[in-house]
Protein backbone atom coordinates (compact mmCIF):
# COMPACT_ATOMS: atom_id res chain seq x y z
CA UNK A 1 0.00 0.00 0.00
CA UNK A 2 2.81 2.49 0.99
CA UNK A 3 4.06 1.73 -2.91
CA UNK A 4 0.53 2.92 -4.16
CA UNK A 5 0.75 6.60 -3.36
CA UNK A 6 2.15 8.79 -5.77
CA UNK A 7 5.20 10.38 -3.55
CA UNK A 8 5.88 6.60 -2.94
CA UNK A 9 6.55 5.91 0.66
CA UNK A 10 5.12 9.13 1.54
CA UNK A 11 1.44 10.21 0.87
CA UNK A 12 -1.79 11.33 2.19
CA UNK A 13 -4.90 9.17 2.93
CA UNK A 14 -6.70 11.24 0.47
CA UNK A 15 -4.02 9.74 -2.12
CA UNK A 16 -4.86 6.39 -0.73
CA UNK A 17 -8.48 6.53 -0.67
CA UNK A 18 -8.25 7.63 -4.63
CA UNK A 19 -5.72 4.98 -5.49
CA UNK A 20 -7.85 1.72 -3.51
CA UNK A 21 -11.60 3.36 -4.38
CA UNK A 22 -12.44 3.41 -0.70
CA UNK A 23 -13.00 6.26 1.35
CA UNK A 24 -10.47 7.73 3.60
CA UNK A 25 -12.27 6.29 6.49
CA UNK A 26 -11.96 2.88 4.96
CA UNK A 27 -8.63 3.70 3.83
CA UNK A 28 -7.75 4.51 7.96
CA UNK A 29 -9.20 1.28 9.17
CA UNK A 30 -7.25 -0.27 7.00
CA UNK A 31 -3.85 1.33 8.07
CA UNK A 32 -5.14 0.97 11.67
CA UNK A 33 -5.47 -2.62 11.65
CA UNK A 34 -1.94 -3.35 9.16
CA UNK A 35 -0.56 -1.02 12.12
CA UNK A 36 -2.37 -3.20 15.05
CA UNK A 37 -1.36 -6.92 13.15
CA UNK A 38 2.41 -5.22 12.88
CA UNK A 39 2.57 -5.24 8.88
CA UNK A 40 2.85 -1.58 8.78
CA UNK A 41 4.50 1.28 10.19
CA UNK A 42 2.75 4.53 10.15
CA UNK A 43 4.53 7.97 10.46
CA UNK A 44 2.35 11.07 10.49
CA UNK A 45 -1.56 12.24 11.55
CA UNK A 46 -3.57 9.35 10.74
CA UNK A 47 -6.79 11.65 11.52
CA UNK A 48 -6.13 14.02 8.86
CA UNK A 49 -7.35 13.17 5.00
CA UNK A 50 -4.43 15.47 3.70
CA UNK A 51 -1.62 14.73 6.46
CA UNK A 52 1.51 13.55 5.17
CA UNK A 53 1.90 10.04 6.20
CA UNK A 54 5.69 7.87 5.69
CA UNK A 55 4.16 4.20 5.51
CA UNK A 56 6.76 1.54 5.91
CA UNK A 57 5.87 -1.59 5.46
CA UNK A 58 7.67 -4.06 7.96
CA UNK A 59 9.34 -7.23 7.36
CA UNK A 60 7.60 -10.41 8.96
CA UNK A 61 9.34 -11.33 12.21
CA UNK A 62 12.16 -13.61 12.04
CA UNK A 63 10.72 -17.23 13.34
CA UNK A 64 11.70 -17.59 17.32
CA UNK A 65 12.53 -21.63 17.34
CA UNK A 66 12.49 -21.16 21.19
CA UNK A 67 15.72 -22.63 23.26
CA UNK A 68 17.17 -26.10 21.65
CA UNK A 69 15.51 -28.87 23.22
CA UNK A 70 16.61 -32.73 23.35
CA UNK A 71 14.75 -35.28 20.86
CA UNK A 72 15.17 -38.58 21.80
CA UNK A 73 14.97 -41.42 19.06
CA UNK A 74 14.53 -44.69 20.47
CA UNK A 75 14.30 -48.25 19.44
CA UNK A 76 15.30 -47.59 15.46
CA UNK A 77 15.61 -51.57 14.81
CA UNK A 78 17.82 -54.03 16.03
CA UNK A 79 21.49 -54.27 15.64
CA UNK A 80 21.12 -56.59 12.18
CA UNK A 81 19.70 -53.14 10.44
CA UNK A 82 22.01 -52.36 8.10
CA UNK A 83 21.52 -48.12 9.76
CA UNK A 84 23.81 -49.74 12.40
CA UNK A 85 26.27 -51.00 10.56
CA UNK A 86 27.22 -47.64 9.69
CA UNK A 87 26.39 -45.40 12.65
CA UNK A 88 27.73 -42.19 11.39
CA UNK A 89 26.34 -42.57 7.49
CA UNK A 90 23.25 -42.92 9.51
CA UNK A 91 23.64 -39.61 11.41
CA UNK A 92 25.22 -38.05 8.49
CA UNK A 93 22.09 -38.57 6.55
CA UNK A 94 20.17 -37.35 9.82
CA UNK A 95 21.78 -34.23 9.60
CA UNK A 96 21.83 -33.92 6.05
CA UNK A 97 17.71 -33.98 6.14
CA UNK A 98 17.87 -31.27 8.38
CA UNK A 99 17.19 -32.94 11.79
CA UNK A 100 20.03 -30.77 13.23
CA UNK A 101 22.14 -28.10 11.88
CA UNK A 102 25.55 -29.05 10.82
CA UNK A 103 28.44 -28.82 13.39
CA UNK A 104 26.00 -29.83 15.99
CA UNK A 105 27.92 -31.88 18.65
CA UNK A 106 26.38 -34.41 19.89
CA UNK A 107 28.49 -34.39 23.15
CA UNK A 108 27.32 -36.96 26.01
CA UNK A 109 24.76 -38.73 23.52
CA UNK A 110 27.27 -41.18 21.60
CA UNK A 111 25.15 -43.70 19.75
CA UNK A 112 26.31 -46.92 19.92
CA UNK A 113 25.72 -50.25 18.60
CA UNK A 114 23.38 -53.12 19.83
CA UNK A 115 24.89 -56.37 20.56
CA UNK A 116 22.75 -59.00 19.22
CA UNK A 117 19.64 -57.60 20.58
CA UNK A 118 17.67 -54.55 20.13
CA UNK A 119 19.77 -51.55 19.00
CA UNK A 120 19.03 -47.99 20.90
CA UNK A 121 20.32 -44.52 19.37
CA UNK A 122 20.17 -41.13 21.22
CA UNK A 123 20.03 -37.64 19.03
CA UNK A 124 20.00 -34.35 20.40
CA UNK A 125 18.78 -32.23 17.63
CA UNK A 126 16.83 -28.70 18.03
CA UNK A 127 13.16 -29.10 18.09
CA UNK A 128 11.39 -26.46 15.64
CA UNK A 129 8.94 -25.40 17.29
CA UNK A 130 6.09 -22.57 16.26
CA UNK A 131 6.61 -19.29 16.57
CA UNK A 132 5.80 -17.91 19.61
CA UNK A 133 2.89 -15.59 19.63
CA UNK A 134 1.80 -13.26 23.22
CA UNK A 135 -0.63 -14.95 24.95
CA UNK A 136 -4.01 -13.64 25.05
CA UNK A 137 -4.80 -12.53 28.31
CA UNK A 138 -7.43 -14.47 30.34
CA UNK A 139 -10.77 -13.58 30.47
CA UNK A 140 -14.13 -15.03 32.77
CA UNK A 141 -15.95 -17.69 30.94
CA UNK A 142 -18.96 -17.11 28.89
CA UNK A 143 -21.59 -15.58 30.96
CA UNK A 144 -24.58 -17.49 29.83
CA UNK A 145 -22.47 -20.77 29.23
CA UNK A 146 -21.38 -22.70 25.82
CA UNK A 147 -22.61 -25.65 24.23
CA UNK A 148 -20.03 -28.10 23.50
CA UNK A 149 -19.05 -30.23 20.34
CA UNK A 150 -20.41 -32.82 22.58
CA UNK A 151 -23.65 -31.51 22.89
CA UNK A 152 -23.44 -30.43 26.53
CA UNK A 153 -25.02 -27.57 27.78
CA UNK A 154 -22.38 -25.59 30.03
CA UNK A 155 -22.90 -22.98 32.70
CA UNK A 156 -20.67 -21.56 35.25
CA UNK A 157 -21.96 -21.07 38.29
CA UNK A 158 -19.09 -18.85 40.98
CA UNK A 159 -16.78 -19.78 38.38
CA UNK A 160 -17.00 -23.25 38.34
CA UNK A 161 -18.73 -25.02 35.36
CA UNK A 162 -21.68 -27.19 35.36
CA UNK A 163 -23.05 -29.48 32.76
CA UNK A 164 -26.31 -28.75 33.20
CA UNK A 165 -27.78 -31.46 30.60
CA UNK A 166 -26.62 -33.10 27.21
CA UNK A 167 -29.15 -32.64 25.14
CA UNK A 168 -29.78 -35.20 22.55
CA UNK A 169 -29.68 -33.34 19.14
CA UNK A 170 -26.92 -31.58 17.48
CA UNK A 171 -27.50 -28.14 18.98
CA UNK A 172 -27.12 -24.85 16.41
CA UNK A 173 -28.13 -22.13 18.92
CA UNK A 174 -29.04 -21.89 22.45
CA UNK A 175 -30.83 -18.89 23.51
CA UNK A 176 -30.89 -18.10 28.07
CA UNK A 177 -34.45 -16.87 29.29
CA UNK A 178 -35.18 -15.11 32.23
CA UNK A 179 -38.04 -16.98 33.51
CA UNK A 180 -37.16 -18.70 37.30
CA UNK A 181 -34.32 -16.00 38.72
CA UNK A 182 -32.31 -16.19 34.80
CA UNK A 183 -31.67 -19.97 35.40
CA UNK A 184 -34.06 -21.01 32.51
CA UNK A 185 -32.32 -21.81 29.56
CA UNK A 186 -33.65 -22.98 26.55
CA UNK A 187 -32.23 -24.07 23.11
CA UNK A 188 -33.64 -24.26 20.22
CA UNK A 189 -31.83 -26.12 17.27
CA UNK A 190 -31.80 -27.60 14.00
CA UNK A 191 -29.70 -29.13 11.12
CA UNK A 192 -30.85 -26.63 8.67
CA UNK A 193 -29.24 -23.60 8.42
CA UNK A 194 -30.14 -20.31 8.77
CA UNK A 195 -31.93 -18.56 5.27
CA UNK A 196 -30.51 -14.98 6.29
CA UNK B 1 -36.15 -27.78 23.34
CA UNK B 2 -36.49 -26.44 27.10
CA UNK B 3 -33.76 -27.10 29.36
CA UNK B 4 -34.26 -26.40 33.01
CA UNK B 5 -32.32 -25.50 35.84
CA UNK B 6 -32.33 -29.24 37.25
CA UNK B 7 -31.23 -30.49 33.58
CA UNK B 8 -34.49 -31.98 32.64
CA UNK B 9 -35.52 -31.15 29.03
CA UNK B 10 -38.64 -30.45 27.46
CA UNK B 11 -39.36 -30.49 23.89
CA UNK B 12 -41.33 -27.29 22.65
CA UNK B 13 -41.49 -28.51 19.01
CA UNK B 14 -40.31 -31.13 16.63
CA UNK B 15 -37.77 -30.44 13.92
CA UNK B 16 -36.97 -26.69 14.79
CA UNK B 17 -35.43 -23.93 12.17
CA UNK B 18 -32.70 -22.39 13.41
CA UNK B 19 -34.10 -19.10 12.99
CA UNK B 20 -35.66 -17.99 16.39
CA UNK B 21 -37.64 -15.33 18.11
CA UNK B 22 -38.10 -14.06 21.32
CA UNK B 23 -40.30 -12.14 22.88
CA UNK B 24 -39.59 -8.85 24.81
CA UNK B 25 -39.91 -10.24 28.12
CA UNK B 26 -38.42 -13.38 27.79
CA UNK B 27 -41.59 -16.26 27.91
CA UNK B 28 -42.61 -17.12 24.18
CA UNK B 29 -40.50 -18.08 21.95
CA UNK B 30 -42.05 -18.78 17.89
CA UNK B 31 -40.34 -21.51 16.43
CA UNK B 32 -40.71 -22.48 12.66
CA UNK B 33 -40.95 -26.74 13.10
CA UNK B 34 -40.80 -27.66 9.20
CA UNK B 35 -40.23 -31.32 8.06
CA UNK B 36 -39.85 -32.71 4.47
CA UNK B 37 -40.94 -35.50 3.64
CA UNK B 38 -43.74 -37.53 1.93
CA UNK B 39 -45.84 -34.97 3.16
CA UNK B 40 -43.87 -31.77 4.23
CA UNK B 41 -44.98 -29.98 7.30
CA UNK B 42 -44.99 -26.62 7.87
CA UNK B 43 -45.81 -25.17 11.40
CA UNK B 44 -45.03 -21.90 13.03
CA UNK B 45 -45.16 -22.73 16.97
CA UNK B 46 -45.68 -20.09 19.71
CA UNK B 47 -44.37 -21.68 22.47
CA UNK B 48 -45.15 -20.76 26.15
CA UNK B 49 -41.75 -21.09 28.35
CA UNK B 50 -43.45 -21.20 31.65
CA UNK B 51 -45.03 -24.07 31.30
CA UNK B 52 -44.06 -25.38 28.27
CA UNK B 53 -47.45 -25.15 26.04
CA UNK B 54 -47.70 -24.48 22.75
CA UNK B 55 -50.15 -22.02 20.23
CA UNK B 56 -49.41 -23.78 16.33
CA UNK B 57 -50.50 -22.24 13.40
CA UNK B 58 -50.54 -24.77 10.68
CA UNK B 59 -48.58 -23.12 7.42
CA UNK B 60 -49.64 -23.98 3.49
CA UNK B 61 -45.57 -23.31 2.54
CA UNK B 62 -42.29 -23.03 4.01
CA UNK B 63 -41.95 -19.94 5.56
CA UNK B 64 -39.06 -18.27 8.00
CA UNK B 65 -39.81 -16.15 11.47
CA UNK B 66 -39.12 -12.22 10.74
CA UNK B 67 -39.54 -11.05 14.59
CA UNK B 68 -42.18 -11.25 17.60
CA UNK B 69 -43.38 -8.57 19.08
CA UNK B 70 -46.26 -7.31 21.24
CA UNK B 71 -47.44 -10.77 20.75
CA UNK B 72 -47.19 -10.98 17.18
CA UNK B 73 -45.54 -13.35 15.07
CA UNK B 74 -44.37 -11.50 11.77
CA UNK B 75 -43.30 -14.22 9.16
CA UNK B 76 -42.43 -14.47 5.71
CA UNK B 77 -44.10 -16.72 2.88
CA UNK B 78 -44.24 -17.52 -0.58
CA UNK B 79 -47.54 -17.07 -2.58
CA UNK B 80 -47.57 -17.66 -6.22
CA UNK B 81 -43.88 -17.28 -6.39
CA UNK B 82 -43.28 -14.44 -4.23
CA UNK B 83 -42.90 -13.53 -0.81
CA UNK B 84 -45.62 -11.86 1.15
CA UNK B 85 -45.44 -11.10 4.66
CA UNK B 86 -47.88 -12.11 7.64
CA UNK B 87 -48.89 -11.16 11.11
CA UNK B 88 -50.71 -13.81 13.69
CA UNK B 89 -51.27 -13.86 16.97
CA UNK B 90 -53.05 -16.51 18.65
CA UNK B 91 -56.92 -16.77 18.61
CA UNK B 92 -56.55 -14.88 15.14
CA UNK B 93 -55.93 -15.42 11.40
CA UNK B 94 -52.99 -14.95 9.88
CA UNK B 95 -52.73 -11.24 8.29
CA UNK B 96 -50.66 -9.80 5.25
CA UNK B 97 -48.53 -7.13 6.02
CA UNK B 98 -46.04 -5.74 3.66
CA UNK B 99 -42.77 -7.64 3.20
CA UNK B 100 -39.16 -6.55 3.74
CA UNK B 101 -36.23 -9.44 3.90
CA UNK B 102 -34.86 -7.78 7.00
CA UNK B 103 -33.05 -7.81 10.37
CA UNK B 104 -34.77 -7.04 13.63
CA UNK B 105 -33.26 -5.85 16.92
CA UNK B 106 -34.97 -7.34 19.20
CA UNK B 107 -34.05 -5.09 22.01
CA UNK B 108 -35.00 -1.65 20.16
CA UNK B 109 -37.24 -2.80 17.02
CA UNK B 110 -34.47 -1.35 14.78
CA UNK B 111 -34.65 -3.02 11.00
CA UNK B 112 -31.54 -3.97 8.91
CA UNK B 113 -32.00 -4.06 5.17
CA UNK B 114 -29.74 -4.34 2.66
CA UNK B 115 -30.79 -1.76 -1.41
CA UNK B 116 -30.31 -2.90 -4.09
CA UNK B 117 -26.58 -1.66 -4.90
CA UNK B 118 -25.54 -3.24 -1.69
CA UNK B 119 -25.61 -0.36 0.97
CA UNK B 120 -27.16 -0.85 4.31
CA UNK B 121 -29.84 0.84 5.38
CA UNK B 122 -31.05 1.30 9.18
CA UNK B 123 -35.02 1.76 10.45
CA UNK B 124 -35.24 3.00 13.87
CA UNK B 125 -38.08 2.24 15.85
CA UNK B 126 -38.60 6.79 15.45
CA UNK B 127 -38.88 5.81 11.82
CA UNK B 128 -35.45 7.42 11.44
CA UNK B 129 -33.38 6.12 8.49
CA UNK B 130 -29.43 5.89 8.43
CA UNK B 131 -27.36 4.30 5.05
CA UNK B 132 -24.05 2.84 5.25
CA UNK B 133 -22.58 2.47 2.19
CA UNK B 134 -21.70 -1.44 0.95
CA UNK B 135 -17.56 -2.59 1.76
CA UNK B 136 -16.70 -4.19 -0.93
CA UNK B 137 -14.40 -6.64 1.12
CA UNK B 138 -16.46 -7.32 3.81
CA UNK B 139 -19.02 -10.05 4.33
CA UNK B 140 -22.64 -9.52 5.22
CA UNK B 141 -23.21 -7.36 7.99
CA UNK B 142 -25.62 -7.63 10.84
CA UNK B 143 -26.63 -5.58 13.58
CA UNK B 144 -25.30 -6.51 17.22
CA UNK B 145 -28.29 -6.02 20.17
CA UNK B 146 -29.11 -3.41 21.19
CA UNK B 147 -28.45 -1.59 17.09
CA UNK B 148 -25.52 0.21 18.12
CA UNK B 149 -23.39 -1.82 15.90
CA UNK B 150 -23.46 -2.93 12.18
CA UNK B 151 -20.62 -5.76 12.45
CA UNK B 152 -19.23 -8.16 10.06
CA UNK B 153 -15.67 -10.32 9.18
CA UNK B 154 -13.25 -10.47 7.05
CA UNK B 155 -10.71 -13.73 7.00
CA UNK B 156 -7.74 -12.74 5.35
CA UNK B 157 -6.17 -10.86 7.65
CA UNK B 158 -8.98 -12.40 9.89
CA UNK B 159 -10.73 -9.09 10.90
CA UNK B 160 -13.56 -8.08 12.56
CA UNK B 161 -15.22 -4.35 11.57
CA UNK B 162 -17.80 -3.10 13.76
CA UNK B 163 -19.37 0.44 12.68
CA UNK B 164 -21.38 2.35 15.22
CA UNK B 165 -24.75 2.77 14.01
CA UNK B 166 -26.44 4.35 16.90
CA UNK B 167 -25.44 8.32 15.74
CA UNK B 168 -27.05 10.57 12.91
CA UNK B 169 -24.20 9.47 10.84
CA UNK B 170 -22.19 6.06 10.87
CA UNK B 171 -18.93 5.76 12.32
CA UNK B 172 -16.35 5.37 13.67
CA UNK B 173 -15.20 2.16 11.45
CA UNK B 174 -13.44 0.17 13.82
CA UNK B 175 -11.25 -3.03 12.46
CA UNK B 176 -9.77 -5.64 15.04
CA UNK B 177 -7.37 -8.18 14.57
CA UNK B 178 -8.48 -11.60 15.23
CA UNK B 179 -5.84 -13.56 16.79
CA UNK B 180 -5.40 -17.26 16.06
CA UNK B 181 -7.83 -16.45 13.06
CA UNK B 182 -6.90 -18.17 9.58
CA UNK B 183 -6.75 -16.80 6.57
CA UNK B 184 -8.96 -19.73 5.13
CA UNK B 185 -12.43 -18.34 4.47
CA UNK B 186 -15.31 -17.60 6.95
CA UNK B 187 -13.97 -19.61 9.80
CA UNK B 188 -15.67 -18.05 12.63
CA UNK B 189 -18.38 -19.63 14.37
CA UNK B 190 -21.34 -17.87 15.35
CA UNK B 191 -20.98 -14.98 17.03
CA UNK B 192 -22.64 -14.22 20.10
CA UNK B 193 -22.69 -10.89 21.80
CA UNK B 194 -22.60 -11.48 25.86
CA UNK B 195 -23.82 -7.38 26.39
CA UNK B 196 -23.76 -4.25 24.48
CA UNK B 197 -19.61 -4.22 23.91
CA UNK B 198 -18.34 -7.82 23.98
CA UNK B 199 -18.51 -9.99 21.27
CA UNK B 200 -17.46 -14.18 21.60
CA UNK B 201 -16.52 -15.78 19.08
CA UNK B 202 -14.75 -19.28 18.48
CA UNK B 203 -11.94 -19.74 15.91
CA UNK B 204 -11.71 -23.43 14.64
CA UNK B 205 -8.50 -25.17 14.26
CA UNK B 206 -6.46 -22.08 15.86
CA UNK B 207 -4.10 -22.57 19.25
CA UNK B 208 -6.90 -20.27 21.06
CA UNK B 209 -10.42 -21.57 20.46
CA UNK B 210 -12.54 -18.89 22.32
CA UNK B 211 -11.94 -15.44 22.81
CA UNK B 212 -14.05 -11.89 23.46
CA UNK B 213 -13.25 -9.10 21.77
CA UNK B 214 -14.29 -5.49 23.19
CA UNK B 215 -15.63 -3.71 20.18
CA UNK B 216 -15.00 -0.44 21.53
CA UNK B 217 -10.97 -1.07 22.18
CA UNK B 218 -10.45 -4.11 20.36
CA UNK B 219 -9.19 -5.74 23.84
CA UNK B 220 -9.14 -9.52 22.82
CA UNK B 221 -9.21 -12.10 25.58
CA UNK B 222 -9.14 -15.98 26.05
CA UNK B 223 -11.76 -17.55 27.23
CA UNK B 224 -11.68 -19.34 30.77
CA UNK B 225 -13.22 -22.69 29.34
CA UNK B 226 -11.72 -25.23 31.99
CA UNK B 227 -13.22 -28.25 33.05
CA UNK B 228 -11.79 -28.04 36.36
CA UNK B 229 -12.38 -31.94 36.50
CA UNK B 230 -16.27 -31.52 35.36
CA UNK B 231 -17.72 -33.46 32.62
CA UNK B 232 -16.60 -35.90 30.12
CA UNK B 233 -13.11 -35.85 29.10
CA UNK B 234 -12.87 -34.57 25.48
CA UNK B 235 -10.43 -35.34 23.05
CA UNK B 236 -9.04 -31.84 22.71
CA UNK B 237 -5.79 -31.18 25.53
CA UNK B 238 -6.92 -34.08 26.77
CA UNK B 239 -9.72 -32.71 28.13
CA UNK B 240 -8.55 -30.28 30.11
CA UNK B 241 -10.65 -27.53 28.56
CA UNK B 242 -14.68 -27.68 27.43
CA UNK B 243 -14.77 -27.93 23.27
CA UNK B 244 -17.16 -25.14 22.59
CA UNK B 245 -19.85 -25.62 20.10
CA UNK B 246 -21.40 -22.73 20.34
CA UNK B 247 -22.29 -19.95 23.11
CA UNK B 248 -25.41 -19.62 25.15
CA UNK B 249 -26.99 -16.22 23.64
CA UNK B 250 -27.81 -14.50 27.01
CA UNK B 251 -30.98 -12.86 27.95
CA UNK B 252 -31.30 -8.90 27.57
CA UNK B 253 -34.01 -6.73 28.42
CA UNK B 254 -35.10 -4.40 25.70
CA UNK B 255 -33.98 -0.74 26.97
CA UNK B 256 -37.23 1.47 27.67
CA UNK B 257 -36.79 5.38 27.29
CA UNK B 258 -38.79 7.29 29.13
CA UNK B 259 -41.02 10.24 27.48
CA UNK B 260 -40.09 13.45 28.55
CA UNK B 261 -42.79 14.95 30.40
Amino acid sequence: MALRTPGGAVGTVADLAARVLASPGKVRAGLRAAVSAGHLRVAGDLGGDGAPLTLTPLPPPPPDHGPPQSLWAEDLGSSADPAFTDVHGMLERLLSAGIAPPGQTFRGYEPFRGDGGTGFLAIAAIARTRPSRPRLPDGPPPAAGIITSNRELVVWRAGVPEVLAKVEQYAERAVATPLRDRRHRLEAGGARPARR
Amino acid sequence: MLVRPDGEQLELASDPEFGVALSEDGRHLAIASIKFGRRDRFRLCLADLSDGSAQVLDCPANFSIDSLRGGVVTYGMPVGGEPVGFSWAPGRAPWPVPYQEREVDRLTGTCLCRTEPGDYVITRPDGSKLTVPRRYDAQDSRLAPGARWLYDFWYDPPTMTVTDVSGPAPGPTMTWPIPGGRGSGPVFGRPTWEDATHVLLTIPHGDVRAIRIDATSGATERLGLDRHGRGEPGHVDGGTEFDVGGFVEPFQLPSVTRHPS
